[in-house]
């Protein structure tokens, strides 16, 4: 994930269009994607070029979002590369915040620090998507949820390891992230019930 | 806080409200247009001119220049406050605020959005580096669906809400729609219709959603003063509130209660020095049924936890206690994607007696109660005939 955004800013890619070259297939990836949202709505004929070719790379093919981490927000991104769950901590009020950014949204003090997560929580609420959302992460139904961290904080996440039933997913049931490598480039912490 | 808001009580008035000249699919109508067709249907209702509107606000990016451009008008005060769908009622505490303060006199708030079609609509927000990118979307968010959604969720757990009470929702605020000739569906809902209706995130059902359309509304708010030589009776703006906790929906406080309304509502009783039993028509933002029933806690008129057995029994429904949204909401009238100017504008026409066979009989007090973003804002507004 680290090398996305600084490839991305740093060098200029050309338009995708048919017949350019592309260096690599992760690199080809995430012009894809950046492409296809940047011409979301002015150039339907460019979001199919980018489509068609990201169908012929790599299967199995992770088509959701791929974010951009800003400089507060990439020690999280990289974390999740280690299969690390990082959150911020205040060292004037000793709370736990998410997501990240160099103040405490509790007391605004800006002595703040990095600390892993134990990776365990609740699940707190979701909803169970049925529609497909226009870059879905996981074929629908899939869980979208708010987890409660034992540290404090919440995020929203997907659980994955259940099937999708309002049944099997009783509110508060305990939960622990597993790290999802859904592309070379990006690592996404989801959960799973503890006791499933 | 100072207790001095509540000098801004009654001291202004909305004098014009209107619709766009049609609701519904309008794919020949740009965004601008139907706000122009708001503000002139508005400023005629009120019989004013277009030279008498000193103050404009609308929402939007890049709105409050977009739209006085379109209209030919050069405003000394401008209000583009965005912050979701009910900004439109934040837009009467600010033109209320401004006017006493000497600021303007008489202002335009306008709406317009091609909610539908997509017609001459502003760009996408957020780029991939946004904190809702990074943190949402990433999972698969379906924007307010999911959102609103996860309230509902979790309210199901702590009281036992269920999805019959979900939908007793959208079968009353369909007979409303029902007495409206302006409202887009309008054939008789079953609570099995809605039930049985396909999953778009559960626990909301297709029917549990609000419509999506294109349209227009504005109003114009005026000192009480200047309102008492105007074309239509005023309907006195008592009290206002509005409120932020979040943008992006996992940073709520709560997701068994709607902060920022709690906040929102508690103000505008405050200020208007009305209890909730003086409220004869209520107009709550129904983005999602879930949301209307969250508002009634947040707004004091059932406990917390008590806005299922509340709606039971089609109490919403006309011929109902407690008469709510009565244009037929956002559910089944019409719901452009910013709803929050449409509670307003039936609420001044309950408020005049202008409703027609939904009229709720001897309405003198109402209230309009808005939702921005995903139950991040919140905005309410207590309206009289009578000072």
């Amino acid at each position: 994930m680290s090398s996305v955004p600084s490839s991305v800013k740093g060098v200029h890619y050309p338009r995708l269009r048919p017949g350019v070259k592309i260096a690599t297939e992760t690199t080809a990836k995430v012009v894809c994607r950046l492409e296809t949202h940047r011409h979301l709505n002015n150039d339907h004929a460019t979001i199919k070029t980018a489509e068609e070719r990201f169908d012929h790379m790599s299967t199995p093919q992770y088509t959701g979002p791929i974010p951009i981490p800003t400089p507060e927000t990439k020690p999280f991104w990289d974390g999740a590369k280690q299969h690390q769950l990082m959150i911020q901590r205040c060292r004037s009020c000793k709370q736990h915040y998410f997501y990240p950014r160099p103040l405490c949204p509790h007391c605004l003090s800006r002595e703040v620090e990095w600390v892993e997560a134990t990776g365990r929580g609740k699940l707190h609420t979701y909803v169970i998507n049925h529609r497909a959302p226009r870059q879905p992460p996981i074929p629908p139904p899939f869980i979208l949820a708010i987890v409660e961290l034992d540290e404090g904080p919440r995020m929203m996440t997907n659980v994955v390891g259940t099937d999708p039933d309002p049944a099997k997913l009783p509110c508060d049931a305990p939960v622990e992230v597993v790290f999802d490598d859904v592309t070379p480039e990006l690592t996404l912490p989801r959960f799973r019930l503890v006791n499933a | 806080m100072s207790a001095d808001f509540r000098k801004l009580r009654g001291s202004a008035a909305i004098v014009g409200v209107a619709e766009s000249d049609q609701l519904g699919r309008l794919p020949h109508k740009s965004s601008l247009q139907l706000h122009m067709e708001a503000a002139h249907n508005a400023l005629a209702d009120a019989g004013l001119k277009k030279s008498d509107v000193d103050a404009v606000f609308t929402s939007g990016r890049n709105m409050a220049a977009d739209v006085p451009e379109y209209l030919g008008i050069r405003p000394r005060f401008v209000g583009g406050t965005q912050v979701g769908g009910c900004s439109f009622i934040l837009h009467v505490e600010h033109a209320m605020a401004a006017i006493h303060a000497g600021l303007c006199e008489v202002a335009l708030i306008t709406h317009g959005e091609s909610g539908a079609s997509r017609i001459a609509m502003p760009a996408p927000r957020w780029g991939d580096d946004s904190t809702n990118n990074q943190f949402e979307l990433v999972y698969g968010t379906l924007g307010p669906a999911s959102g609103y959604g996860l309230m509902a969720r979790r309210h199901m757990h702590e009281f036992g809400t269920t999805s019959e009470q979900l939908a007793e929702v959208a079968v009353a605020t369909r007979k409303w729609a029902a007495l409206n000739p302006r409202a887009m569906y309008r054939d008789p809902l079953t609570l099995d219709d809605v039930l049985r209706s396909r999953f778009i995130a559960w626990p909301f059902h297709l029917l549990d959603c609000c419509l999506v359309t294109d349209g227009g509304g504005a109003a114009i708010v005026t000192s009480t003063e200047r309102a008492r030589d105007l074309a239509k009776k005023p309907v006195y703006i008592l009290g206002t509130g509005e409120s932020t906790t979040h943008m992006i929906v996992s940073q709520m406080p709560s997701f068994d209660q709607w902060d920022a309304a709690i906040e929102s509502g508690k103000r505008a009783f405050q200020m208007a020095g009305v209890k909730q039993s003086d409220i004869d028509v209520a107009q709550l933002y129904d983005a999602f049924t879930v949301v209307p029933m969250l508002a009634l806690e947040a707004l004091g008129f059932c406990k917390k936890g008590e806005s299922g057995p509340f709606v039971a029994g089609q109490r919403t429904a006309p011929g109902g206690a407690f008469p709510m949204n009565t244009n037929g909401g956002g559910l089944s009238y019409t719901h452009t994607g910013m709803y929050g100017i449409f509670t307003i504008i039936e609420a001044v026409r309950q408020l005049r007696g202008e409703c027609g066979e939904r009229q709720v009989k001897d309405a003198k007090t109402a209230i309009c109660h808005g939702t921005g973003g995903q139950w991040s804002a919140a905005a309410t507004l207590i309206c009289s005939t009578e000072r």
